[in-house]
């Protein structure tokens, strides 16, 4: 009894602690754009899109390198 | 508003073309570049990672191959941002899995009572991509898309004037508009 008293205080405290820590990393967003632009940040771009793309451009005929070079200034 | 929040993501690993200066290493560069930005609005628009990942593909494929049709009057980004919001649109049309309203300055965010000068609070990051996602999903098409234009700090209000057909004026009108009804739906999530 003694010791499911005492778990039940650390499971308590362990509560509390979260809580606690939750609380100090919520964070505040002053508009929406701004909660976005966090969202955004935190999303990764799925690799097999990268993959795909090259596997798709590799077939297509090559293009002028004008183009590009024009372009991005390379 | 509340959620829990993490530090960003590293960047992601970019395919790179083994020999620079030619269009498929520019191509590379251009990927690397706007990918997160233009993946981002194509899975907020199309609400599933699956749909937003094709999409993400076919917008930079079609970049791709219509680079020839860039007449330069406006910056890459743009570009791309427009390919990106006229593909989604055509495949929200064609899935008619969107519940569209026709007048989104019509409906009841005028009145709502939440307002757009309290803070969004966030405590749970698991939660926060969902929570998005379904406040986004209840926005009128047009406050979605202009809140997550206007969420690229890269875009003047003129760019997403171009973007979505209308004034800079307008833009900023409608965006308190679209804040408040973002902010009402968010808090409902929490």
């Amino acid at each position: 009894m003694k010791r499911e008293m005492k778990l039940n205080s650390q499971q308590q405290q362990q509560q509390e602690e979260q809580v606690h820590t939750q609380a100090e990393r919520a964070t505040e967003f002053a508009t929406p754009e701004e909660l976005l632009r966090h969202d955004a940040l935190q999303t990764p771009v799925p690799p097999a899109i990268g993959q795909r793309l090259q596997q798709s451009v590799s077939q297509i005929k090559p293009l002028p390198k004008t183009w590009w070079q024009r372009l991005l200034g390379s | 508003m509340n959620v829990t929040v993490s530090e960003p993501l590293p960047e992601r690993e970019v395919p790179r073309a083994p020999d620079s200066g030619s269009p498929e290493s520019d191509f590379a560069r251009l990927y690397e570049e706007h990918s997160r930005s233009i993946y981002y609005l194509c899975l907020r628009l199309l609400a599933e990672p699956g749909k937003a990942e094709d999409a993400t593909h076919d917008v930079f494929l079609k970049a791709f191959r219509k680079i020839d049709q860039f007449r330069g009057d406006s910056s890459l980004k743009t570009w791309l941002y427009r390919i990106a919001i006229n593909h989604c649109r055509n495949l929200q049309q064609a899935w008619h899995d969107r519940h569209m309203l026709s007048n989104a300055d019509d409906v009841i965010w005028d009145t709502a009572v939440s307002p757009t000068d309290s803070p969004l609070r966030v405590l749970e990051t698991k939660e926060l991509g969902q929570r998005i996602q379904e406040t986004l999903d209840k926005l009128p098409d047009e406050y979605r898309l202009l809140l997550l234009l206007v969420a690229d700090q890269e875009l003047s209000y003129d760019q997403i004037g171009s973007l979505t057909d209308q004034s800079a004026d307008a833009i900023r009108g409608k965006l308190h508009r679209a804040r408040k009804a973002f902010a009402t739906h968010f808090k409902r999530t929490a």
